[in-house]
């Protein structure tokens, strides 16, 4: 009975296993999207489908060289990382970054990489970000962040305070050059 | 608290028709949304050397995706599914396809779609499903209470979680107050039908959209509690279909997400009963019961007729084409031929397995005519047949594929059921002994004594059969190693196959390969792949490339509204006159109306005349 029940053990020892790692997984990697520190607005894996971070529509205008010209990063990259960029996925974004002004760098001496985005809800104010601040604030806090835990306090505090529907675009000046955040 | 563990996860008996539904199904499903819908998007991939993966890992150990290598991924993994869903080497196929879907999806973020990634959780759950197990005795397989199984307890958990963590995103005050769900919906007709429900109560405008929203959340939390209590899937089974038809109605970008949904729902979620019932119309599983309802046989019969009357007139078909000029070579008619003669082993093994001359007739007929359908319809493509005037041609391939698509999921229903050979009286077999089983059983004894290299020679004939039709057909970069891994894979299959199961896999694998060519050919997924690759490259001003992927897309549509007026704007920009000439008079001859084609046109033929 004993060796019958040491067998039975043995025997369901893999599928509890894998039921425990796939259990613990799908509850923890969620829920850290909540209570972890995390950019707000890349919602992989934390199965939110149409919430409302999603909602929000930004735009995002890159600047290069030392005259500003505008660029279109369609060049580039394709629209899909351009419209995951706009939905602010921080590693998209710095990736971007760091390939362009590592472009850039092979043709000029100092690279000038300058962003600001502006995003907008219907019921909100649209939260301005510029690169710039983000910049400051990442060279001030040496955190290896983009600064979107940033965007994402004052987005969530815009959220909740700001009722009245307000559409404006962002007139702030671009200050910051953005390659000089990323190693070439 | 061990033993409710225990009892939770192991003693948890699933119908084996769910099993086997499931695996028809979803893998089906799987391998026409690779083949249509994201095969298109494999242009995406590895623009300028651009990618970011979902896993730091992977962009430390593996290269840059590319285009081709995606589109490889897609297609073989498509195939794979196939083989799933038809159930040939399940276990090794599972394995190899959820490594290939899984590490396509985590390869870049530029797939983001969270209900791939639930996908990639249930194609490894899946791995653990027992399958090919089968009942040993006829209560077994008539009642199929006989899979137990941890992995499937597993999805129900798995699905459970989803809708949990959907619902509790869903609890926030936008969300609540409507705005989120005012965003979503954009439908005009679905907006209306909420303003109309507004004024008909007097609420405010975002009262029916707020209403709906707090039902969306309380009916997933409780959705989500139903996928584990079995007491709450009565009302769970005909709300979550209802459900996702509507998230379908709104229109919402999300691939086919809400048909994976409603076959979970039907597969998992069905009272046993309910399930049972409808299965078996659906797939004429009465037909084997040993009740002779009058019922079921006038249904099958219809079916048949129906089946024999479309199979005739596919024939009648082919046959009107063979007398016109219009076929492009004598290769796809000869090749499908082939295949029609080689199914009918198969046809002879399906008469064997029923052992009932009538009812073999009718899964014969049922077999070969969608069959002949498929290739008729292939070829209706590959040649150029004007539709324009003949509307009633495209309603009898329309009704004709619908019904070929359901015998072929009846057939393979049924072709997953043991032979009852066995078990009958040697005289009763004797009664079915006619000419074709005699020259089955003939193959079958031939088959049975081919040694190894006899039985490799065979399957390489099939697999250079693959790749040669797949070359022949599929138009893309890298054709020939594309079909080279199917062709080898399914040489690989053949050889490792028992040699009284050769003529079936063979048979199957060959299907496998005309459903790909079929969907990737035929449903302007070829089309959209180098539409899609074009626009990118012509929104990068990579002008030459661009021209080389829209005049392929365009070869892909011999009929109808094309991309020629880009194609000839794109050769205006390359200082290729001649050829814009060309793509702009297509563009008139094609649609028309198309006032800046012939705009275009009339501007390059004047500045010509000057």
């Amino acid at each position: 009975m004993k060796i019958l029940k040491i067998k039975n053990i043995n025997k369901r020892l893999v599928p509890n296993i894998i039921i425990l790692i796939v259990l613990s997984s799908q509850i923890v990697i969620p829920l850290s999207y909540y209570l972890g520190n995390q950019n707000k607005f890349d919602e992989r894996f934390s199965w939110r489908m149409f919430s409302p971070v999603r909602m929000v529509r930004c735009h995002t205008v890159w600047r290069e060289g030392k005259d500003r010209h505008k660029v279109n990063p369609q060049t580039y990259i394709h629209i899909v990382w351009v419209n995951l960029m706009n939905r602010l996925r921080e590693d998209v974004i710095q990736h971007y970054i760091s390939s362009r002004c590592q472009a850039l760098s092979t043709h000029t001496k100092i690279p000038y990489l300058y962003a600001k985005t502006v995003c907008t809800t219907p019921i909100t104010e649209s939260v301005q970000i510029s690169h710039d601040e983000i910049a400051t604030h990442h060279r001030i806090s040496g955190d290896n962040h983009f600064g979107h835990d940033m965007i994402n306090k004052r987005f969530q505090k815009q959220i909740k305070e700001i009722r009245t529907p307000v559409y404006f675009e962002g007139q702030k000046d671009i200050h910051q050059n953005l390659c000089t955040m990323v190693e070439l | 608290m061990m033993n409710q563990w225990h009892r939770f996860w192991f003693v948890n008996k699933v119908l084996r028709d769910r099993v086997v539904l499931f695996r028809i199904v979803f893998f089906t499903l799987l391998s026409f949304d690779l083949w249509v819908l994201m095969l298109p998007h494999a242009p995406r991939y590895g623009i300028n050397h651009f990618n970011i993966s979902h896993l730091n890992i992977i962009d430390q150990l593996f290269p840059l995706p590319t285009v081709d290598l995606i589109g490889l991924l897609y297609i073989v993994a498509g195939f794979l599914s196939l083989c799933i869903a038809f159930s040939i080497a399940s276990r090794l196929s599972l394995i190899i396809l959820t490594l290939l879907y899984s590490f396509s999806y985590f390869w870049s973020q530029i797939d983001s779609y969270q209900h791939h990634y639930l996908i990639c959780l249930i194609l490894a759950l899946s791995i653990f499903i027992p399958f090919n197990k089968k009942g040993h005795t006829d209560y077994e397989i008539h009642s199929g209470l006989v899979v137990n199984s941890w992995a499937i307890k597993l999805i129900y958990v798995q699905v459970s979680i989803v809708y949990f963590y959907t619902a509790v995103t869903k609890a926030t005050e936008h969300w609540l107050n409507g705005w989120a769900l005012d965003q979503i919906i954009t439908t005009p007709s679905m907006r209306q039908f909420m303003s109309s429900w507004a004024e008909m109560f007097g609420w405010a405008e975002i009262s029916p959209y707020a209403f709906t929203a707090h039902t969306i959340m309380y009916w997933q939390f409780f959705v989500s509690i139903a996928f584990l209590v079995p007491k709450l899937r009565v009302v769970a089974c005909v709300t979550g279909p209802m459900f996702h038809v509507m998230v379908e109605v709104i229109g919402l970008k999300i691939g086919w997400f809400s048909y994976y949904m409603i076959a979970i729902y039907y597969i998992l979620l069905f009272p046993n009963h309910w399930f049972m019932f409808l299965s078996r119309t659906l797939t004429l599983r009465g037909i084997f019961s040993t009740s002779n309802s009058i019922g079921r046989r006038t249904y099958a019969l219809m079916l048949s007729k129906l089946s024999i009357f479309f199979g005739a007139l596919s024939m009648l078909i082919l046959y009107s084409l063979l007398d016109q000029d219009s076929i492009q070579s004598v290769f796809e008619y000869t090749s499908s031929l082939l295949i029609v003669i080689f199914m009918y082993p198969y046809y002879c093994l399906m008469r064997q397995r029923l052992n009932d001359q009538n009812k073999s007739q009718l899964i014969g007929w049922l077999f070969i005519s969608p069959l002949a359908i498929l290739i008729v319809y292939i070829l209706s493509k590959t040649v150029s047949i004007d539709y324009a005037n003949k509307y009633y041609l495209k309603i009898i391939w329309t009704l004709g594929i619908i019904i070929a698509i359901w015998s072929l999921i009846t057939n393979l229903a049924i072709s997953s059921l043991p032979s009852p050979v066995s078990d009958l009286s040697s005289e009763s077999s004797v009664q079915t002994s006619l000419s074709n089983e005699s020259l089955l059983q003939k193959i079958k004894a031939w088959m049975n004594h081919l040694n190894i290299a006899q039985r490799a020679c065979f399957s390489i004939v099939l697999g250079m059969l693959q790749v040669n039709i797949f070359c022949h057909i599929v138009m893309i970069d890298h054709a020939l190693v594309v079909a080279s891994i199917i062709g080898g894979y399914s040489v690989l299959l053949i050889i490792r196959t028992k040699p009284s199961n050769i003529l079936i896999n063979s048979s199957v694998l060959m299907i496998n390969l005309l459903l790909l060519v079929f969907s990737i050919r035929c449903t302007g997924s070829l089309f959209d792949y180098h539409r899609f690759w074009g626009g990118d490259l012509h929104r990068r001003a990579q002008y030459i490339e661009s021209a080389k992927h829209y005049f392929k897309a365009n070869q892909m549509k011999e009929l109808g509204k094309a991309r020629y007026y880009k194609l000839g704007n794109i050769y205006l920009k390359l200082n290729m006159r001649e050829s814009a000439l060309y793509a702009f008079q297509e563009a008139v001859r094609r649609q028309p109306n198309h006032h800046k084609a012939r705009n275009s046109l009339l501007k390059l033929l004047s500045e010509g005349n000057q």
